[in-house]
């Protein structure tokens, strides 16, 4: 166990080292120095380059001299919660349709279920976006074409988080405000959700046939343990960990997802103000933006390493 | 497809308590189907309809640069404040560009153009703010401090965010001031080094607001002295409320304000860079004004009865040649350019006619325009022979520049650069056609590291010199906006003796001699006068635009929704394919 | 000797991959798709960039108020939209294949490579891999282009890049996987040189895992290609790109529906065929995840 914690710190360090040669190349392009360094050599300044940063100053906005830093931790609550609520809304269909789909092997319900899945994860979801707005906002106007709530509640943002902001102003305007940002919420994380979801319902199936077509499962089943118990119980504990090993590879989908996400629906997060970086090719915010995020990558990969070594025997032993 | 949501849109913009049932319906709806939260939104003490009733959102292009429009010169940041939080000694009567008074009640000009003296009004009052209780109202101190900041570099609020002033600079106000002095509390004098014509004018555009004096010597006790900037207080119909970098701003109806008393309570600023998701903002009711809509956008909300409120906008739109770069040095070949272009198709394309051909660079509403001036002809043969005299007969190739962003008087440069390169291929001159992020782009338009450029012009005051002087003088070509970097000597001498002169007939004939030269040099190719447009809710009243493009709240209410009226069915076609 | 059961399971693999019907289906869209492709620029009417300024924004023919000469219609500056996707589908296609060929031949490259490189050596330059695989891909794109600056080509290297270690990781381990195996060791006792080792024992082996990533490559190549176009950091207008194509289409959604849907579901039936086919694939050649 030890020397596989040694081994992820180990990839710790290289990535951290890499992501921020990466970002330091990305913060030379700048026309005007982000940075004031000591030093001529660009190795040395790569040192002072790594002080700064851990001293806070991620450099200051090209365009409207705003702290990169500070800009980034204002925009990043709405893209975490965009996040959250599209895996929520990923993981339990996912989830939920892929235990239909394995308890219904090879019935229509499994083929359409299985159809559906093949084309939401091949949906660009760009185009997707633009669908759904088209359909939902513009033609039926169920859903809000952008932002995170109705102008006519007056928020002020305390975490930055909508969902909890308008909680923490129940006083003046009841459950409304936080309605309506969930409102806002449904048409972004439905779309951003998608491929995820079709993954899971795709993995959730596979691994919960092979699990059942298991000896030990075969045996529970012989014993008469009914078939929604085993599935519920035995099943889907253990097939969830090649989900848990997917989830890296998630990570990096919805990551993706949401920076286009955030551009079709004008959602006020990261990755709409990181595009918005690039396009003013302002690279101190470029080069804080893809630093914070790719930090938030790496923990989250670590997190889940850690998470299998604990969850899974087998690697737990020392081979 | 398109016949359902033209309905579809009439439902939306008929009636917005059809809007909010129907929301509130479907809201739980699609939440229940969800989610399994089994709450219902509680009655609260305010319901919906009283919320919306008193609020405006105006879906805006941009983030403003600074909440001080004298640190800046971008027509979004002006949009946010000059008219908003601030006022002027003189502004423009709405819609017109006739000059009436606003913080100064009267002034008096000197028979030799040197000195203005104006009377302030005496019952302006500041706004209030979490850390500024104004003691006192408007005076003649705060007019000194607003120009003096900007003016002297040993103010002390002069290095404050940067210390730059561009637009002060640009129209060369440290060298035409020369002193302001306080007469008494409510009167101060102008004393310029020499006569301008157009001074009146420059002192209602958005660098000349008036912040206050007392707010300044506040701050410097708390030793913050750069929240001047960012937590404004100024003598506007609106107070500075909140700001969420690239989301939204918001204002508050200021009670106390001097002048026009009919306002909504809350103005949201709704940022939404891309014009076609604030078109779908507006036209799903989001929005109750819609900033800088595309012409596209423009025939769809005419035919469906929602306000497009336009007036013909002091702006070109042109196509100015780097006459310093080979082969733009040639006055033939400009020409030659000049006509192989079909500008008709660009107004139809880019502008869908929602714009005038442009002959002279000041557009026709000017009292400047000289109608004498011939429009260039579209030949393309004539355009060959040309380039043949001017020995190159083989072609050659250019590179356009065209504007990444979208502006009323160029909606698309990069279609319009499109056009051109079709036009030109036809004469054997190959385009490529570059464009960078906006600010990059003028950094290095203004650097002169182009070829030939698209850009544009919306001027910020009405007077004829403010196309001539910074975009045309030998001193703009230097540093400034003279993008063709043009300088011909009698041009600039006829310009200077037109902004100097205090007789109008004399500076229209000036001006008319100055246009005949630009004609015959074509340091540009004018391409088009656009109108300047806003879209509008029926349910918005008293919305009113300048000429100069400025936005504008004041007098602007919300209407009580209009009575459920049985809607005739119309058969509308299809309109984009109608035409 | 060792090429026929391979051979035998070529056939046994294809008679499965004819019986798996979404597959069959996602074969044929995808060669239609790949013909329109190659004989696009001839069968389209017009040229791609020709403006037709009095036809601006005509709907497809089943509209009624669409017209005969322009099939699927025709965008805001009157170009004919049937003439760009059909360029555009060339376009996309080159590109996706392009980038794909290089992709792949650099990542086996490095992937044999470091089949036979040290422990040491090997297992950092897999944590690099791991790494770069858990890593956003657009995102990378985005750090990528800004970079070296929007554009196609320099939006090309990106995809490139976010594409090789997928084909490293796979190759190294497939190699690592057969050198170990029993009939490897047996040959390789038997004096065989390393060179022969991998061209007649190891690479016959690993193919089909290949092939499977190969076919995903495509669908992610295009899509990623595309997505860049859409956020105007890949292919710039005027080019008939379908990513560029949607983009731009952006402007008009409520009212020529037809600029956004059409490039869109280009997109999206070739990605879908592309990922019908490598389904069948994978299950044809890996007949342990086969139904």
């Amino acid at each position: 166990m030890i020397t596989s914690i040694l081994k992820q710190l180990g990839t710790l360090l290289i990535s951290l080292l890499g992501l921020t040669v990466l970002t330091f190349i990305l913060s030379q392009q700048s026309d005007s120095p982000i940075h004031q360094y000591q030093s001529d050599s660009a190795f040395i300044q790569y040192f002072e380059y790594i002080q700064f940063l851990f001293n806070g100053d991620w450099g200051m906005s090209s365009i409207h001299k705003r702290s990169v830093l500070k800009d980034f931790l204002q925009h990043f609550p709405a893209t975490i919660e965009l996040i959250v609520f599209a895996m929520i809304l990923a993981v339990t269909t996912g989830l939920a349709l892929g235990i239909l789909a394995s308890t219904r092997r090879g019935g229509w319900l499994d083929n359409t279920l299985m159809t559906t899945s093949l084309i939401g994860y091949s949906m660009p979801i760009f185009w997707w976006g633009m669908l759904l707005v088209l359909l939902f906002s513009l033609t039926l106007g169920w859903t809000p074409v952008a932002g995170r709530i109705s102008f006519e509640f007056d928020i002020e943002p305390f975490t930055r988080f909508m969902l909890i902001d308008t909680l923490l102003h129940h006083n003046k305007y009841g459950f409304d405000a936080f309605l309506n940002a969930l409102h806002h919420l449904i048409l972004p994380a439905v779309t951003l959700s998608t491929i995820p979801m079709a993954i899971i319902a795709r993995m959730t199936r596979s691994s919960l046939l092979a699990v059942l077509k298991s000896e030990y499962i075969r045996t529970a089943r012989s014993k008469g343990i009914s078939k929604q118990r085993i599935i519920w119980i035995h099943a889907l504990r253990n097939a969830l960990q090649p989900i848990l090993t997917i989830s890296g590879v998630q990570i990096s989908i919805i990551m993706s997802g949401v920076i286009i996400t955030e551009y079709i629906f004008a959602w006020p997060g990261i990755g709409k103000w990181l595009l918005e970086a690039v396009s003013r090719r302002d690279f101190a915010s470029i080069q804080g933006g893809v630093l914070a995020l790719s930090i938030i990558v790496i923990a989250f990969n670590l997190v889940l390493d850690f998470l299998s070594i604990y969850l899974n025997p087998r690697l737990r032993r020392p081979s | 497809m398109i016949k359902k949501s033209n309905e579809n849109k009439d439902l939306m913009t008929n009636s917005s308590v059809y809007r909010d049932v129907a929301s509130k319906a479907k809201l739980l709806i699609s939440l229940t189907a969800l989610f399994c939260v089994a709450c219902s939104p509680e009655d609260s003490d305010l319901t919906e309809q009283d919320r919306t009733q008193d609020l405006l959102v105006y879906c805006s292009e941009g983030s403003p640069d600074s909440f001080n429009p004298q640190l800046v010169t971008s027509g979004t940041s002006y949009d946010a404040t000059a008219n908003i939080l601030y006022n002027q000694l003189v502004t423009y009567k709405p819609g017109t560009t006739e000059i009436v008074p606003s913080l100064a009640r009267s002034w008096d000009i000197s028979d030799d153009g040197l000195r203005y003296t104006f009377n302030l009004r005496q019952d302006v009052s500041f706004h209030t703010s979490q850390v500024f209780t104004p003691s006192r109202s408007l005076n003649a101190d705060d007019v000194l401090f607003s120009f003096n900041r900007q003016r002297l570099s040993s103010h002390p609020y002069h290095g404050i965010s940067g210390g730059r002033y561009p637009y002060f600079t640009a129209q060369s106000m440290d060298q035409l001031i020369k002193d302001i002095r306080k007469v008494n509390d409510h009167k101060v004098e102008f004393i310029l080094t020499r006569p301008e014509s157009p001074f009146l004018s420059i002192l209602a555009t958005p660098f000349a607001s008036i912040l206050s004096a007392e707010y300044a010597e506040q701050l410097n006790r708390l030793r913050r002295p750069e929240w001047i900037d960012s937590k404004p207080v100024g003598t506007g119909p609106f107070r500075f409320e909140r700001y969420e970098p690239d989301a939204y701003i918001r204002f508050k109806r200021f009670e106390d304000y001097f002048g026009d008393k009919r306002r909504v309570k809350n103005l949201v600023y709704a940022i939404t860079p891309d014009a076609a998701m604030r078109f779908a903002r507006f036209s799903a009711g989001e929005c109750d004004v819609m900033s800088y809509p595309l012409p596209v956008h423009l025939r769809v909300a005419q035919k469906n009865d929602l306000q497009v409120v336009q007036t013909p906008g002091l702006n070109i739109a042109y196509w100015a040649f780097n006459t310093e770069k080979p082969p733009f040095h040639d006055v033939k070949v400009r020409q030659a350019l000049a006509m192989a272009v079909d500008r008709e198709s660009i107004l139809q394309t880019v502008y869908d006619r929602q714009a005038s051909l442009a002959t002279n660079p000041i557009p026709p509403s000017s009292w400047a325009y000289n109608k004498n001036v011939k429009k260039i002809p579209h030949s393309k043969r004539r355009a060959l022979e040309l380039l043949k005299e001017a020995g190159y007969e083989n072609g050659f190739s250019i590179d356009i520049w065209a504007m990444p962003i979208q502006r009323a008087y160029n909606p698309n440069a990069r279609k319009m650069a499109e056009i051109i390169q079709q036009d030109l291929a036809d004469i054997n001159v190959d385009v490529r056609i570059v464009t960078y992020e906006w600010g990059t782009f003028l950094s290095r338009v203004s650097r002169g590291l182009h070829h030939s450029v698209l850009l544009g012009w919306n001027a910020d005051n009405a007077d004829p010199n403010n196309f001539f002087s910074p975009l045309l003088s030998c001193a703009s070509s230097v540093n400034g906006n003279n993008y063709a970097n043009w300088c011909d000597n009698r041009f600039d001498e006829l310009i200077l003796k037109g902004r100097t002169s205090s007789k109008q007939s004399e500076r229209k004939e000036y001006y008319d001699q100055a246009q005949e030269i630009f004609k015959q040099q074509a340091p540009w190719l004018t391409i088009a006068h656009a109108n300047n447009s806003v879209l509008v809710q029926p349910r918005v009243k008293g919305f009113i635009i300048s000429p100069i493009g400025n936005i504008n709240f004041e007098g602007v209410t919300i209407g009580l929704p209009d009575q459920k009226q049985p809607r005739s069915q119309k058969q509308e076609s299809d309109e984009v394919a109608n035409q | 000797m060792i090429k026929l059961p391979v051979s035998a399971n070529n056939k046994a693999a294809w008679a499965i991959f004819r019986q798996n019907k979404g597959a069959m289906i996602g074969a044929v869209v995808l060669i239609f798709i790949l013909i329109l492709a190659i004989i696009g620029p001839w069968i389209s009417p017009y040229d791609p960039a020709r403006q037709f300024t009095n036809k601006i924004l005509i709907p497809p023919i089943w509209n009624p108020a669409g017209d005969f000469n322009f099939f699927l219609g025709t965008d805001d500056l009157g170009r004919d939209i049937l003439s760009r996707l059909l360029h555009g589908a060339r376009l996309s296609l080159q590109l996706t294949f392009t980038v794909v060929i290089i992709a792949a031949l650099s990542g086996i490259l490095i992937g044999a490579g470091a089949a036979f490189l040290n422990q040491t050596l090997r297992s950092l330059l897999m944590r690099v891999m791991d790494l770069l695989l858990s890593f956003p891909s657009l995102l990378l794109a985005i750090a990528i282009v800004a970079i070296i600056g929007p554009g196609l080509p320099n939006a090309i290297y990106a995809v490139v890049i976010v594409l090789i270690p997928q084909f490293v990781r796979i190759t190294q381990s497939s190699i690592s996987d057969e050198l170990n195996n029993d009939y490897v060791m047996a040959a390789r006792l038997d004096g065989a040189s390393s060179q022969r080792l991998l061209s007649h024992h190891v690479w016959p082996n690993i193919t089909p895992a290949l092939t499977v990533q190969l076919t995903f490559s495509f669908s992610t190549a295009l899509l990623d290609i595309a997505a860049l176009g859409f956020l105007g950091l890949g292919a710039q207008p005027p080019m008939a790109e379908w990513g560029t194509m949607l983009s731009e289409s952006r402007a008009f959604i409520q009212f020529a529906p037809w600029t956004m849907t059409l490039p869109g579901l280009a997109i999206f039936l070739t990605v879908l065929s592309i990922n019908l086919v490598g389904d069948g694939i994978r299950d044809a050649l890996d007949p342990r995840l086969n139904r």
